[in-house]
């Protein structure tokens, strides 16, 4: 046995450290301080968020309609949905396209802003309380304003398309146009994404930019060697988020469109709350939603697998 | 000193502990003796303090003040009876009541109509209210319209004592109509001669672009509501043994398409963006915009209010080969199942479906009471606007209701009025939308009927 390890098995490793170290009194005062944070939090989490999660598991597997006793039929949910639902696979097809276009555009809008944001300019506190204010107002009293927005008659949107001479389209009272306004309207919160990047350039050390200023870099070049780069773990919490918040869509095509014209705006979150709600199909609705769960943590952890490849963590080898 | 060390395994299993047990408390039912009150028997009425609560839907403020005298007039007429209302928003009412019955806490008594009384119906979570409307000395069932408990009549059992009634009629702009140069609607529904062809006629002459700028100014009619027109077709969402869906019929593609044409070929009737630009069915006639469009009694109520408005009803028009329909909705009130007292709910439901309450409904809410006598008296009939308003009440022979299966509001959201909705804006034609339609209509009967 070499010293060190003598040392370790003296320090707690070795026969007689499988027994935990006894905490000292600090210690375990901030153990108990700790945990009685965390508590609310905690108890939180397990009451309203995992025993439902689970329970909703269960439901699943039953065809329940709140008042009568749930009806064990094992995975007959998930066969329907599946194999003989054609408006669950309308709603995933219209939730895949929404977060498809919605994150990428988003991100790259949100970006923009905070770099431009990140200069020297006169007034940015201003133009960042204005970027960031569309985040802050209630999504209904939103939604409601781009009801106007879009309307084909006297909306702004159409008042604009015309000054060009061009009839603009019907916007959410069409199946074809529903979608792409729905789109368009996400970009109004891009404020929060600006906020969140803007945090990250900020903890972005000047000294690097001097650096590569010095060596003759241009701004294309910082940005792709630098700032791009120095801002990857926040532009993969950015992403995470976006993806996790697009799939849950919900308000705005309940409020807007309802769903149509013809089901072209049927979210899956939003076919999830008419078979629990509206139709009271609870067994049916709770299998859906763990369908969505399901897509959303794989899509969450091949996002994070991938991130190995192209974020890079300050102080850690390898990376980008 | 004590060492008292807490573990983490320990604090989870506590947290664990407490958390199970805040789960299983708040499932657990609360109050209420099922029992009693599902077999109809109820539990026998004592001079015990009670506390009745009466669940409504709709929450403006002259409904709040109806029921406010509802349950003062209960409290005041049983001193032991602590007597209120429970008013949620229309869209929160299933969940709401839903949710009462399952945790064991439902309302004393309940609002129901043609959409929630075959939901709760076909959940088994109303009471039958004839045994007790039997077992009571002073309650009969006959100053209710006739037709009203015959179509609310479900293999021998009724859940629900009528309170008002809506029969759609035409809402019409007299002032559009004298300068369009047209006589007023007829008034009888016997009058054979308003017909789809005429309706037409008289839309499209009062349809007009007064400013010449090329957008309509006028739009001759508005029908915020399709189905009523399906019925009058002589259609109808489901077949007549109810297993399948009944819009493939001659006459319910007939009369879609009827409807369809009237924005799309006559364009006498405005579009969705044009109506959600200016409002809706009512701000568009108040506003000049729209001459003629369907709805309801509750029509009467806004409409009054409105000064220097010229308007009128007429009986809805009738398609070719069809004899007249009355298409109307009536609402009510009925006794869940698992109420404290079924017997001190029902005394509640007598009060909320007496003569005065009816009054209430002529006077103060604008429907038609469901008492026959209270509707052709002066409380109703006899209010000056609008001057016909026998036209209401004559639809009364005619009446009909939308289909009372249970799962039939699924049917309509899910299945039916999305792919309507794109053959009214032209997408579709009719014939692929409820080529579209009737797969998902005949899933979900299979499913109700368990074929």
């Amino acid at each position: 046995m070499s010293s060190s390890q003598a040392q370790a098995d003296l320090a707690g490793n070795g026969r007689a450290g499988r027994r935990r170290p006894r905490m000292s009194g600090i210690a375990r005062k901030e153990a108990i301080a700790g945990y009685i944070a965390i508590s609310p939090w905690l108890l939180g989490f397990l009451i309203f968020q995992l025993v439902p999660i689970l329970a909703a598991l269960y439901i699943s597997s039953t065809e329940w309609r709140i008042l009568s006793v749930p009806e064990f039929i094992g995975l007959r949910n998930f066969d329907k949905l599946l194999f003989n639902d054609d408006l669950f696979w309308q709603s995933i097809k219209v939730t895949v396209i929404y977060v498809i276009f919605r994150v990428p555009f988003s991100a790259m809008l949100s970006l923009a802003l905070a770099l431009l944001m990140n200069q020297q300019l006169a007034g940015r506190r201003l133009f960042r309380t204005i970027y960031y204010l569309p985040a802050v107002i209630p999504l209904v009293a939103v939604s409601m304003m781009w009801i106007w927005i879009f309307n084909p008659e006297y909306g702004v949107m159409n008042s604009i398309i015309r000054v060009f001479g061009i009839e603009g389209p019907q916007w959410i009272h069409s199946s074809r146009w529903a979608l792409p306004a729905l789109i368009i309207m996400s970009l109004w919160q891009v404020g929060t994404g600006m906020v969140i990047f803007l945090a990250g350039l900020q903890g972005i050390p000047a000294h690097l930019y001097e650096a590569a200023t010095i060596d003759g870099a241009n701004t294309w070049q910082k940005f792709l060697s630098i700032t791009l780069p120095m801002l990857s773990p926040v532009v993969l919490f950015a992403l995470v988020m976006n993806v996790i918040g697009s799939f849950q869509i919900f308000t705005q095509a309940y409020i807007m469109t309802g769903g149509g014209p013809g089901n072209a705006t049927l979210f899956l979150v939003l076919y999830i709350y008419r078979n629990a709600f509206e139709w009271f199909h609870m067994g049916y609705a709770a299998a859906l939603a763990w369908v969505l769960f399901l897509v959303v943590l794989i899509i969450s952890i091949i996002m994070l697998r991938s991130s190995e490849r192209w974020v890079h963590y300050e102080g850690r080898m390898g990376g980008a | 000193m004590t060492d008292q060390n807490l573990s983490r395994r320990r604090f989870l299993q506590g947290s664990a502990l407490v958390a199970g047990g805040a789960f299983v408390a708040a499932c657990a039912p609360v109050a209420g003796d099922s029992g009693a009150a599902e077999s109809g028997e109820g539990e026998s009425m004592s001079e015990e303090p009670v506390e009745l609560v009466a669940q409504y839907w709709g929450t403006r403020p002259e409904f709040i003040e109806d029921r406010e005298i509802l349950a003062q007039r209960m409290s005041e007429k049983f001193p032991n009876v602590t007597a209120s209302q429970n008013s949620v928003p229309g869209g929160q009412y299933g969940e709401k009541v839903l949710t009462a019955i399952a945790a064991g806490t439902p309302p004393d008594t309940m609002q129901l109509n043609h959409r929630w009384e075959p939901f709760f119906r076909g959940q088994e979570a109303l009471l039958n209210v004839i045994p007790f409307a039997d077992a009571d000395g002073e309650f009969t069932f006959d100053v209710f319209y006739p037709r009203i408990i015959e179509l609310g009549t479900n293999e021998g059992q009724l859940v629900t004592v009528p309170r008002g009634w809506n029969p759609f009629v035409i809402y019409y702009n007299r002032a559009l109509f004298a300068e369009a140069g047209l006589d007023d609607l007829p008034t009888s529904w016997e009058t054979d001669t308003w017909t789809w062809d005429s309706f037409l006629e008289t839309a499209q002459a009062l349809t007009n672009d007064s400013d010449g700028d090329g957008r309509t100014d006028v739009y001759g009619m508005f029908f915020p509501y399709w189905y009523p027109f399906l019925r009058l077709g002589g259609g109808d969402v489901l077949s007549d043994d109810q297993q399948s869906s009944g819009l493939g019929s001659p006459e319910a593609l007939a009369a879609l398409q009827w409807l369809a044409d009237l924005r799309l070929t006559h364009s006498v009737s405005p579009t969705p963006a044009e109506i959600e630009g200016l409002g809706s069915a009512q701000d568009l006639f108040t506003a000049g915009r729209v001459a003629m469009f369907t709805a309801g009694a509750w029509g009467i109520g806004a409409l009054t209010r409105v000064e220097g408005l010229d308007w009128d009803v007429g009986p809805l028009p009738r398609a070719a080969g069809q004899p007249p329909v009355g298409y109307t909705q009536y609402y009510g009130h009925g006794i869940p199942k698992g109420t404290q007292s079924a017997d001190w709910s029902w005394e509640y439901l007598k009060i909320i479906s007496d003569e005065e309450s009816n009054i209430t409904v002529a006077q103060t809410i604008g429907d038609v009471p469901a008492m026959s006598h209270v509707a052709e008296s002066e409380h109703f009939a006899g209010l000056p606007k609008p001057p016909t308003r026998q036209v209401f009440i004559d639809s009364a022979p005619h009446m009909q209701v939308w289909p009372t299966i249970a799962p039939i509001t699924e049917i309509m959201d899910r299945a039916v009025t999305p792919e309507l909705n794109l053959a009214f804006v032209g997408e579709k034609s009719v014939e692929d939308a409820v080529a579209a339609a009737g797969p998902m209509v005949d899933e979900i009967l299979a499913g109700f009927w368990g074929n």
